[in-house]
C-alpha cells in the first residue's frame, strides 16, 4: 500500500539541526502567544444568566370572585349587612359589572342584598374587578367586621377555641363549579391534634356548597387552637367566627378571626387598640422543629422591645399563648421574627368584654381599601424606615369626604379617625412601606391589604 | 431427406472463412446453402459470394432483425419437399465436420427442432450451451457453470425448451409456420421460438454428439450492430421480459408483471451497489420499454394463441424450476461476501508487510511468530490488543452505574425509541405529531440512527447504549489507526489513541448525554484518516477517498453540524497552503478536497436547506439531542484550553499535560511541519470556541436564548493537540539521546513524562468516578400509564404536562407519545406555533376564562398532568374549571385532570408532503456516495 501522506509532510524531516533551538523556542513562543491572544481577545466576559424573554408580566385584573361567609349562630341584638365598594384609584377600570350590586360604578359603595344563612358570592368582571372590596358587618350589641376574601387553597387561622368559654366555628364554602376536598389540621398547646376521626379530613364540598364545622366537635376541650384549612382539590373560602369570654361568668364577645395564607418568618400584626384589658399573643409553629420567635412592639413612639418577651420558643407543632397584658396600653402593632415559618394572632379583650383580633397585615405597595362602619380608626405602622401614606375617605357616591397624610417614624404606629359620613377609606403608601388595619369601634379589626388591581401573569413557555 | 443450410451474416468477415470451411467439410454434406448478408460494412458479402456463388447470397435489409433475414432466406428456397430441414448457421458459429450427421441421426417424426452442443470459439473446450431454458426472472438458463469444460459430462440427448439458433436444425415446415418473432431482433428469439414450437406440440432435442463452435460475438458485445446498439444488455433484457410475458400462461400474468417489475428494480439496485450504473440504466430502460407498450404484449399473446395446440402444463417441465433464481441470488451474495473477505485478507497482508517494514524492531514478539500463527496467538502477544481489551473492560467499569433496565437518558439525551421504525418515520415524515404539530425538517442524524437500529434488529436502545458505553474504546481505536498513519511509531500512536479516546468522558460529553459530541469523537479520527488519502497517487484512490471523506464528514455533521463549517475552513486552509507552496499538489488536491466538502454538504440535504426557514443559524450551532444549556457553565479561558465545555467532566487540571506537551511539540525541528499542521487545526478549534463561547442562540422550540455546547470545537482542539504530541513524540528517546547532554534532556524528559502520565491519570479518574453525571437509566415518562394508553389509541388525546410555579414560570409539554424520544428534540414545534397553547397554559396558571377547557380540547389536549410540586393556583384553577374533572395522578404530590369532552385535532393544512421524497433522495445520495467510496469496482465482465 502506498503512503498517502502529502509529499510536503515528508520533506519537513530534512531540516538543519543548527537552527533548531532558535526556531523551536520561537515556534513554541509564537504559537502559545497566538493561542493566548485568541483566548484573551475573543473570549468575551460571561453574558450572565440567560435573559427571560417571557418573564412574568402584569395585567389588569379582569375577573374576581369574593365570598362572604354565613354565620349561623348570630348573637342576639346583632344585625348583619353585606357591602361592596369599588374604590377610587388612579388607572382603575371604569367598565364592568359586579354581581349582587348591579348598579355599582367606579368609586361607589353599595349594600349587597344577601342572606345570612347562605352567605354571599360576588363576581366582579372587567374594569370593576380592579380595586373591589366586599365585607360583612355584624353590628349592634357587638361589632364584628370581616372582609370577603377570594377562594384559595390554603387558609391558616390562629386563636380558635373549643371549650365552654371559647368556642369557634369554621365555615367553608366552595364557590367554584368543580368539587373541593378539604383537610383540616389542628394545632394546640400540646401539639397537633388528630382530627381525622372527628371528620376533619377529606371533607368534600360540592360546587356551591357551604358547610359549618364546630371546633368543639373537631377538637373538644381545647382553649387555644390554630388550624389549617387546606383544599387538596379545588379552592374554598374559609372563615372562622369566634366567641370568647375572658372569665367564665362574662358575656362572651364575638369576632371573625383574621386569616393567614401560609406560615411566615416575619409577621406584622396590626389592630391592637388602646384601652384593651387583656392582650394575648398566640403563636403556632407548624414545623417539625422548635421555632425561636422575637417579639417587637411598634407603639406611637417607635419600637419597644420587652426584655422578657424578647425570645419566645414555640415547640414543634404546638401553639404558644403569651400574656402581653402588662405592656403599655397604647395603639400598638406587633412584629414577630421567627427562624421558622409560624402563624400568629393577638387577641385583645376590650371594655365590655368584646374581643379584637389583630391579624397579620401585608406591607402595602399599591392601594388598600376598607369600609367605614361606625367609629373607624385607621392604624398605620411604618416598617424599618420612616414612611408616609395618604389616607382618603370617600362617600357612598365616591366623593372624597376627608383625608390626611400620615407620616411615620421607623417602627412607629399612628392612627387616624375616619369621618362618620364616609363609606370607605383608601390607603396609599407615598413613601416607603406601611402596614396597618382599621379598628371598628374599638371592638373589631380588619388588616389592610393591597386590593387586587393587577395580576402577575407567570412566564409560560414550551419545555425542550 | 433434404438439408438446406441458411447462413445469416452481418460484419462477420473475421469468422466467415472458417465457418464456410466448416459447412463444406461436413461428413453429411448439406444439400444447399443460402446466405443472407444484412448489409455488412466489412467484406462479408464478397467473401460469401466468392465461396458460394452470386445466386446463393442474398442481400438482406440493412438493420433487418434475424427473423427477417431468415424469412428472406426461406423466400428464395424452392418449394418444400417432404422431410426437408433447414440448418441455421450464424456467421460466428462453426460446425464440427460430423455435426450435421449426428443431428440428422437423431431426427424422429415427432421432433421438429434439433440442436447441437455449443462450445466456445476459439477456446474450443468450454461449453456454452446444450439447450437453453428461461427462469421466472427472465434469466437465460443453460444449466452449466460459467466456463465449464466439456468432458462429456452433459452428453445426454434430451428434450429441451429451446436450442440456440446457431446450428439449429429445424423442419422447414415448422420454421415457416411458426417463424421467429420480429419483435426479437437478435437476442432471445431462439427461446421464444422453442417455447412456441413446444406449445405447437413439437419436440426440441439437443444432440450432444453434434458440436458447433460459437463465438457469441453479439452477446459478448464484440460485435456492435445498430440492432444491438451500445446497449446490448438492455436489448437482451428487453427480449427476456417480452418472451416471458407473451409466452407465459395468461392466468398468472398480473403476478408475473408485478414480479418482473419488482425483480428488475432489485436488479437495478444491485447493479448500483456494484457500481455498474450502465447496466442499471439498461435494466431500467428495458422494463420501461416493455411495460410502456402493452399493445405489443397483447398482440404477441394473440399470435401465440393461434399456433398453440398443447396446454401450458405440457411446457412447464421444460422451463427452469421456480427455486433457481433464489439459488442464483444466494450464490451472488456468497460470492460478494467471499470477495470482501478475500480483499480484507489481502489488505491485512499488505498492511502487515508495510508494518514490518516500517516499525523495525518494536514489534519483535509479533514478528518472531511464524507466519501461520493463528489470529488468537497474535492477539495474545500484541500489546495493542491488550490495551484495547483493557479499554473495553474499563468502559464497562466506567459505566457500571448505568447498567440495568430502562432507557439510557438524561442531560442532553432523550430516551431512545422502542424500535428503529420510530426513527425511520420521524426521518421521513414531513409533519410530526408532536405538541400542536410541527413541520420542522427532520434532523439528518435520524437516518444513521435509524440505519444502525435496523442493523441491531430494531433495538434502538442498543445503538445508544453501545455508543455511550464504548465511546472511549471506539474513539481510541479510530485515533490509533489515524496516528499509525501519521506517526512512525506505534508507541506514539497508542498513547495518542488512549489520550484521545478519553476525551468523551474527560470533557463530560458522555456524562451529559451529548450524543453529538460522542459520535463526532468516534467519527473524527476516521474522517481525518480518510482525508489523508485525498493526497493519494492515483486518481481512482483520490476519488474514492473523496467520497469516503464526504461520508464520514456527513455522518459527523449530521450529529454536530458545526463540523461542516469547520471542515470547510480546514479544506480552504489546506488548499490555500498548497496553492502558495506547491501548485502541482494544489491541482491534484483541489478536486478531491472540494468534492469531499461539497458532497458532504449535499448529503445533508434537505435538512441543510429547509432548516434555514425554521431555525436559521441556531440549528447549525446545536448538536443532536436537547440543548440542555443549564448544564453548560460559563467557559473560562482555562476551560477552553483544557477542553471542558461543560460542568460534568473531569477536573480540568487532568488535561494540563496535553496542553503543555502540545506547546513543546513545536520545539522539535524534524517533525515541525506536521506538528504545525496539527496546530493550525488546534488554533481553528480555539478560535471557533472563543468566538462561540459567549454567543447565545435563540431556540425556536422555546423562544429562549441559550448557551451553546462547544464539545465539538473543543474536541478538535484536544484531538489536534494530541496529534501534535504524538507526532513530535515519535522516537523521542532516541532523539534526546542523540544530542549532547544539556538543558534539552531534562526538559524534554519532563514533558514526555508529563504527557505519558496524563492519560494514565485520566484512565484512573474514569475508572474511579464511573462517569457519574446527568445520564441515567429510567422510564421514558412519568406520566400515568392510562394517559399514555389513551393517547396511543387516539393521537388527539394529548397529555399536557405543566411544570413550574408562579414565581419561576411555567414550562409545558404536549405529549402525543408516552414521552419525548431521541430525535424529537430537533423537531419540536416552535414556540410561535405553540403560541395558542402557551396562552391557554398562561390562563390556566393565572385566571382562566370560561372557554379555557374548550381551547384545550380543540388543541387536542385530553389530559393535563402536573408533576409534584404542583402550583396551587394552577391546580385550583383547573379544579374549578367547568368541563375539567380531576383524574388520578399516581405519584404523590402530583395532580392530573381529564377533559370531560373528547379532544379533537383538526388535520387540515399539515404540509410537508414533499419531505418524504426529499429524504428518499437523500438516502439515494448516501447509497450512491457509498458505492463510489467502496473499494471494489465491478468490471463489466461477461
Amino acid at each position: 500500500m502506498s503512503d498517502p501522506r502529502p509529499t510536503g509532510v515528508r520533506r519537513a524531516a530534512r531540516q538543519r539541526p543548527t537552527s533548531g533551538v532558535l526556531l523551536g523556542s520561537t515556534a513554541v513562543a509564537v504559537a502559545s502567544l497566538v493561542a493566548a491572544a485568541i483566548l484573551v481577545l475573543v473570549t468575551p466576559s460571561d453574558p450572565g444568566p440567560a435573559p427571560r424573554p417571557s418573564a412574568a408580566t402584569g395585567a389588569p385584573v379582569s375577573q374576581i370572585t369574593l365570598g362572604c361567609p354565613r354565620r349561623p349562630n348570630l348573637p342576639e341584638g346583632v344585625s348583619t349587612s353585606f357591602g361592596v365598594a369599588s374604590v377610587v384609584g388612579d388607572d382603575l377600570g371604569q367598565d364592568g359589572s359586579v354581581t349582587g350590586a348591579p348598579r355599582l360604578s367606579r368609586g361607589e359603595a353599595s349594600e349587597v342584598v344577601g342572606s345570612t344563612e347562605r352567605g354571599v358570592r360576588l363576581t366582579g368582571t372587567d374594569g370593576l374587578a380592579q380595586g373591589l372590596v366586599a365585607w360583612r358587618a355584624d353590628t349592634g350589641s357587638s361589632t364584628a367586621i370581616t372582609e370577603c376574601p377570594s377562594p384559595r387553597a390554603s387558609w391558616w387561622f390562629t386563636g380558635l377555641g373549643a371549650s365552654i368559654d371559647h368556642e369557634s366555628t369554621l365555615t367553608i364554602a366552595n364557590l367554584d363549579s368543580g368539587p373541593a376536598v378539604v383537610d383540616i389540621k389542628v394545632l394546640s398547646p400540646e401539639g397537633e391534634i388528630d382530627v381525622a376521626e372527628t371528620g376533619g379530613s377529606g371533607i368534600t364540598l360540592a360546587p356551591g356548597e357551604s358547610r359549618t364545622l364546630s371546633l368543639v366537635a373537631l377538637a373538644p376541650q381545647n382553649d387555644e387552637l390554630a388550624i389549617r384549612v387546606h383544599a387538596s382539590r379545588g379552592r374554598v373560602v374559609a372563615a372562622v367566627s369566634d366567641r370568647f369570654a375572658e372569665t367564665p361568668a362574662a358575656e362572651p364577645g364575638f369576632e371573625w378571626l383574621p386569616s393567614q395564607i401560609e406560615p411566615a418568618r416575619i409577621l406584622r400584626l396590626s389592630g391592637v387598640p388602646a384601652g384593651s384589658r387583656f392582650r394575648t399573643l398566640l403563636v403556632a409553629n407548624p414545623s417539625d422543629l422548635e421555632a425561636v420567635v422575637t417579639v417587637e412592639l411598634a407603639g406611637p413612639s417607635g419600637r419597644v422591645l420587652s426584655p422578657d418577651l424578647n425570645q419566645l420558643s414555640v415547640d414543634p407543632g404546638a401553639l404558644l399563648a403569651v400574656d402581653l397584658s402588662a405592656l403599655a396600653d397604647e395603639n400598638v402593632a406587633v412584629r414577630l421574627v421567627s427562624d421558622l415559618p409560624v402563624v400568629a394572632v393577638l387577641r385583645s379583650v376590650v371594655q365590655g368584654g368584646d374581643i379584637v383580633y389583630a391579624g397579620p397585615a401585608q406591607a402595602l405597595t399599591t392601594i388598600a381599601g376598607l369600609p367605614v362602619i361606625g367609629r373607624s380608626t385607621v392604624h398605620l405602622t411604618a416598617l424599618g424606615e420612616a414612611a408616609r401614606a395618604t389616607v382618603t375617605a370617600y362617600s357612598v357616591e365616591g366623593e372624597s369626604v376627608g383625608g390626611t397624610t400620615i407620616s411615620l417614624d421607623a417602627h412607629a404606629t399612628d392612627t387616624w379617625k375616619a369621618p362618620r359620613l364616609a363609606a370607605y377609606v383608601v390607603v396609599e403608601p407615598a413613601k416607603a412601606t406601611v402596614f396597618g388595619s382599621i379598628v371598628y369601634s374599638g371592638e373589631s379589626a380588619v388588616p389592610l391589604r393591597d386590593l387586587p388591581t393587577t395580576i402577575r401573569i407567570p412566564a409560560v413557555r414550551p419545555a425542550a | 431427406m433434404k438439408v438446406t443450410a441458411l447462413l445469416v451474416s452481418h460484419d462477420g468477415a473475421r469468422w466467415l472463412p472458417a465457418v464456410l470451411d466448416g459447412i463444406e467439410s461436413q461428413t453429411r454434406p448439406v444439400d444447399a446453402v443460402v446466405a443472407v448478408d444484412t448489409s455488412s460494412s466489412d467484406n462479408s458479402g464478397e467473401l460469401l459470394r466468392e465461396r458460394l456463388g452470386q445466386d446463393a447470397v442474398l442481400a438482406g435489409q440493412p438493420l433487418a432483425p434475424y427473423s427477417a433475414a431468415v424469412a428472406r432466406g426461406l423466400s428464395v428456397l424452392p418449394p418444400a419437399v417432404e422431410d426437408e430441414w433447414v440448418w441455421l448457421i450464424h456467421d460466428d458459429s462453426n460446425p464440427a465436420p460430423d455435426a450435421l450427421e449426428h443431428l440428422l441421426a437423431a431426427a424422429a417424426p415427432d421432433i421438429a427442432v434439433l440442436g447441437p452442443k455449443l462450445r466456445e470459439w476459439p477456446s474450443l473446450r468450454r461449453l456454452l450451451e446444450l439447450g437453453v431454458t428461461i427462469s421466472g426472472t427472465g434469466r437465460r438458463e443453460t444449466g452449466l457453470e460459467r466456463g465449464e469444460y466439456d468432458q462429456g459430462q452433459h452428453d445426454r440427448k434430451r428434450d429441451v425448451l429451446a436450442v440456440n439458433t446457431a446450428g439449429m436444425l429445424v423442419r422447414r415446415t415448422v420454421l415457416e409456420t411458426i417463424g421467429f418473432d420480429e419483435r426479437l431482433p437478435i437476442f432471445g428469439n431462439d427461446l421464444d421460438f422453442g417455447w412456441r414450437a413446444a406449445r405447437a406440440g413439437h419436440r426440441t432435442v439437443v444432440v450432444p454428439d453434434a458440436v458447433v463452435f460459437h463465438a457469441e460475438a453479439a452477446h459478448r458485445g464484440v460485435r456492435r450492430t445498430p440492432l444491438t446498439g451500445k446497449r446490448f444488455h438492455r436489448v437482451e433484457r428487453e427480449a427476456a421480459l417480452y418472451t416471458l410475458l407473451v409466452n407465459g400462461p395468461g392466468r398468472g400474468l398480473p403476478w408475473r408483471l408485478l414480479r418482473l417489475l419488482l425483480g428488475s428494480l432489485v436488479r437495478v439496485l444491485g447493479f448500483l451497489l456494484v457500481r455498474a450504473p450502465g447496466e442499471a440504466y439498461d435494466e431500467l430502460s428495458a422494463v420501461a420499454r416493455v411495460y410502456l407498450r402493452p399493445d405489443r404484449i397483447i398482440a404477441g399473446r394473440a399470435a401465440r394463441r393461434r399456433t398453440a395446440t398443447v396446454p401450458h402444463a405440457r411446457v412447464k417441465q421444460l422451463l427452469a424450476p421456480a427455486w433457481l433464481p433464489y439459488r442464483h441470488g444466494l450464490d451472488f451474495v456468497s460470492d460478494v461476501a467471499s470477495a470482501v473477505v478475500n480483499q480484507a485478507a489481502d489488505l491485512t497482508a499488505a498492511r502487515r508487510e508495510r508494518t514490518l517494514a516500517e516499525t523495525g524492531p518494536v514489534d519483535e514478539d509479533t514478528q518472531n511468530l511464524d507466519d501461520d500463527t493463528g489470529l488468537v496467538a497474535r492477539l495474545v502477544v500484541s500489546p495493542v490488543a491488550w490495551v484495547f481489551a483493557g479499554l473495553m473492560l474499563l468502559a464497562l467499569l466506567g459505566m457500571r452505574g448505568h447498567i440495568g433496565s430502562g432507557f439510557l437518558s438524561g442531560g442532553a439525551l432523550l430516551p431512545p425509541p422502542d424500535g428503529a421504525g420510530y426513527w425511520w418515520s420521524r426521518a421521513f415524515e414531513g409533519w410530526h405529531d408532536l405538541g400542536v404539530g410541527s413541520t420542522v425538517p427532520s434532523p439528518p442524524y435520524l437516518l444513521p440512527l435509524a440505519g444502525a437500529a435496523t442493523l441491531m434488529l430494531g433495538k434502538a436502545w442498543l445503538v445508544v447504549d453501545l455508543l455511550f458505553f464504548f465511546a472511549v474504546p471506539a474513539a481510541a481505536w479510530g485515533a490509533f489507526r489515524f496516528l499509525r498513519r501519521v506517526t512512525d511509531s506505534w508507541h506514539s500512536a497508542l498513547w495518542g489513541g488512549v489520550a484521545y479516546g478519553l476525551l468523551p468522558v474527560l470533557s463530560g460529553a458522555v456524562q451529559q448525554g451529548r450524543i453529538g459530541t460522542v459520535v463526532v469523537a468516534v467519527v473524527l479520527p476516521w474522517l481525518a484518516h480518510a482525508a489523508l488519502f485525498l493526497a493519494s497517487e492515483t486518481q481512482d484512490r483520490r476519488s474514492r477517498a473523496s467520497y469516503r471523506t464526504a461520508l464520514w464528514l456527513a455522518l459527523g455533521a449530521a450529529f454536530a453540524p458545526l463540523l461542516l463549517p469547520l471542515a470547510v475552513v480546514v479544506a480552504a486552509g489546506v488548499l490555500g497552503w498548497c496553492y502558495s507552496q506547491n501548485r502541482g499538489a494544489f491541482d491534484e488536491l483541489r478536486r478531491p478536497v472540494l468534492a469531499a466538502v461539497s458532497v458532504a454538504a449535499a448529503l445533508l440535504l434537505p435538512w441543510a436547506l429547509l432548516t434555514w426557514s425554521h431555525d436559521g443559524i441556531s440549528s447549525w450551532l446545536l448538536e443532536a439531542g436537547r440543548p440542555a444549556s443549564e448544564l453548560i457553565g460559563s467557559l473560562s479561558a482555562w476551560d477552553i484550553v483544557l477542553g471542558r465545555p461543560g460542568e460534568s467532566g473531569a477536573p480540568a487540571w487532568l488535561s494540563v499535560g496535553i496542553a503543555v506537551a502540545a506547546a513543546f511539540a513545536l520545539a522539535r525541528t524534524d517533525t515541525r511541519s506536521r506538528v504545525l499542521a496539527a496546530w493550525s487545526v488546534l488554533l481553528l478549534g480555539l478560535l471557533a470556541t472563543a468566538v462561540l463561547a459567549g454567543a447565545r442562540v435563540s431556540l425556536a422550540a422555546t423562544g429562549t436564548e441559550e448557551r451553546i455546547w462547544l464539545g465539538v470545537p473543543l474536541l478538535l482542539v484536544q484531538g489536534a493537540a494530541i496529534a501534535a504530541v504524538a507526532i513530535a513524540g515519535t522516537g523521542i528517546r532516541e532523539q534526546l539521546a542523540e544530542h549532547a547532554f544539556g538543558w534539552r534532556q531534562p526538559v524534554g524528559a519532563a514533558v514526555a513524562v508529563l504527557a505519558v502520565v496524563t492519560p494514565a491519570v485520566g484512565l484512573a479518574w474514569w475508572a474511579f468516578s464511573g462517569a457519574d453525571g446527568e445520564i441515567d437509566r429510567g422510564p421514558v415518562s412519568a406520566v400515568p400509564e392510562y394517559m399514555t394508553d389513551a393517547v396511543s389509541r387516539d393521537v388527539a388525546q394529548g397529555i399536557l404536562v405543566v411544570r413550574g410555579s408562579q414565581s419561576a414560570g411555567f414550562r409545558y409539554l404536549l405529549l402525543r407519545e408516552p414521552g419525548l424520544r431521541l430525535g424529537d428534540d430537533a423537531v419540536l414545534p416552535s414556540a410561535n406555533d405553540q403560541g395558542p397553547l402557551s396562552e391557554v397554559v398562561g390562563d390556566l396558571a393565572g385566571v382562566p376564562g370560561e372557554s379555557a377547557a374548550e381551547s384545550l380540547r380543540t388543541l387536542g389536549v385530553q389530559f393535563v398532568y402536573a408533576p409534584a410540586p404542583v402550583d396551587q393556583q394552577l391546580s385550583g384553577n383547573l379544579d374549578s374549571l367547568a368541563g375539567v374533572a380531576p383524574a388520578s395522578a399516581l405519584a404523590p404530590g402530583s395532580r392530573a385532570w381529564r377533559l370531560e369532552d373528547e379532544a379533537t385535532l383538526s388535520d387540515e393544512d399539515r404540509g410537508g408532503a414533499l419531505h418524504p421524497w426529499l429524504v428518499a433522495l437523500q438516502c439515494l445520495g448516501v447509497v450512491v456516495a457509498g458505492v463510489f467510496a467502496a473499494p471494489t469496482r465491478r468490471r463489466a465482465e461477461r
